[in-house]
């Protein structure tokens, strides 16, 4: 049976394409996020391919390029990000998940985007890039904050948790306390709950940096991802300088833990020290653990580390894929910064 | 294709590469993707040892579930690239 790849085209085959998706990629509401994913995002619609069997057409694999526009060395570049790649079980053989990789790069080759990757979340997602001669260009990994230790200690101890997590937790306070103490001075930080405006673009491009890559952080694109998501409510946090807008972070709270989602602005030694600490204070009584997700090479890496945020775990390798011989790939063979958090790897 | 003297090889691979497949004792006719015994990177590795084992080269177009379905698929593809 002969196995190839064709665009999808969504207005007939969007059904074909929301069961696919459903059947192989189950924990996702596929069609509650549908239009905010595939059609709103302000950088552009995406581009989809299924992987079927030619005769009779069984569709056995789906994936898709989401536009995102990014700063590549102080410029604005349209980029791309891999995203809900599925085979069906039946044929992961390789093969098919080969070819689907292939039809993420066809923008990229045809000059429509700078570059385009993909963050496998584990060793399984590397094999079509290590048959393709693809390497990581970075890992992002998982930072972990522990606020308190009840969750922890009811786990293994039951009823007998109460006063060792008590303990445990006054031992966690004074720890924070003492570091606390290195921190830089505070500046205004304040919840944020209107839309993002201009001023979020203005300090996007003030902290652009002349040799990293990261996502860009225009008003409109915060927007669509953190205002406009039908599935996620987000928490924003501003740090304010005599009101100027320095740095702002993006939380998503669930019952247990608190991910810093996106962190990002400038004078980041007070910025960010200030909005790390109000976030361990609004949460420290109420919740077990803070993490975030960084590159290796985020800038804001230093600073959390500070804070005693500890690694914990490989949250995703970053692929890229550039046209050869173009002036992008050129780029990223120089081994430029890859300032990226959880606002680039998330679908 | 049961009785194919490359089935012996690539089943001690599989039985030692993969916890899956000794866990489910698989047999030669059962289905190694569907059950989850290979997914894309155990096929990876599968491809490497086919190819230096038997000294054949596997095209991406050859990656395809029927000739990675079973252990007796495996053999019978790596003797029609063999001419063993």
């Amino acid at each position: 049976m002969t196995i190839s790849v064709r665009p999808v085209h969504q207005q007939s085959e969007h059904q074909e394409f929301l069961t696919i998706l459903q059947t192989n990629l189950p924990s996702l509401p596929h069609e509650r996020r549908f239009k905010w994913l595939y059609r709103d995002n302000p950088d552009g619609p995406a581009w989809s391919w299924f992987a079927f069997e030619e005769a009779p057409d069984n569709i056995i694999g789906v994936t898709s390029v989401f536009p995102r526009s990014m700063w590549i060395a102080g410029e604005v570049q349209l980029c791309g990000q891999v995203g809900d790649f599925a085979v069906s079980a039946s044929h992961r053989s390789l093969g098919p998940a080969l070819l689907l990789q292939r039809a993420t790069f066809e923008p990229v080759n045809r000059g429509e985007l700078a570059f385009c990757y993909d963050c496998p979340p584990h060793q399984a997602g590397m094999s079509t890039f290590r048959r393709l001669g693809l390497g990581p260009s970075c890992t992002v990994h998982r930072y972990a904050l522990p606020l308190r230790v009840d969750a922890q200690f009811r786990k293994r101890l039951g009823a007998a948790s109460v006063v060792p997590a008590a303990a445990g937790n006054m031992l966690l306070h004074l720890h924070r306390l003492s570091t606390r103490k290195r921190g830089a001075k505070k500046l205004e930080v304040s919840e944020h709950q209107d839309a993002f405006g201009e001023e979020f673009s203005r300090l996007d491009e003030a902290a652009k940096g002349a040799n990293k890559i990261r996502g860009r952080r225009t008003a409109a694109h915060l927007n669509w991802r953190y205002r406009q998501d039908p599935l996620q409510q987000y928490q924003v946090l501003t740090a304010r300088r005599k009101g100027e807008l320095l740095a702002f972070a993006v939380l998503r709270i669930s019952p247990e833990v608190v991910t810093i989602v996106d962190l990002c602005g400038t004078d980041l030694h007070e910025a960010c020290f200030s909005l790390l600490a109000a976030i361990v204070d609004r949460f420290a009584s109420s919740h077990q653990t803070v993490e975030a997700f960084l590159s290796e090479g985020s800038e804001l890496l230093p600073y959390f580390l500070k804070m005693r945020f500890q690694q914990r775990s490989e949250a995703a390798q970053i692929v890229a894929y550039a046209k050869p011989q173009s002036e992008v790939s050129g780029f990223l063979q120089r081994s430029p910064i890859w300032s990226f958090s959880k606002a680039e790897i998330m679908a | 294709m049961t009785g194919n003297h490359l089935n012996s090889p690539i089943r001690k691979f599989i039985l030692e590469k993969f916890p899956l497949a000794r866990k489910q004792q698989i047999k030669d006719s059962d289905p190694l993707l569907e059950s989850g015994v290979l997914d894309s990177l155990g096929v990876l590795d599968l491809v490497s040892f086919v190819e230096q084992e038997f000294s054949v080269h596997v095209a991406d177009d050859e990656l395809v579930p029927e000739n990675f379905q079973t252990i007796d698929r495996i053999a019978a593809f790596v003797q029609s690239k063999s001419g063993a």
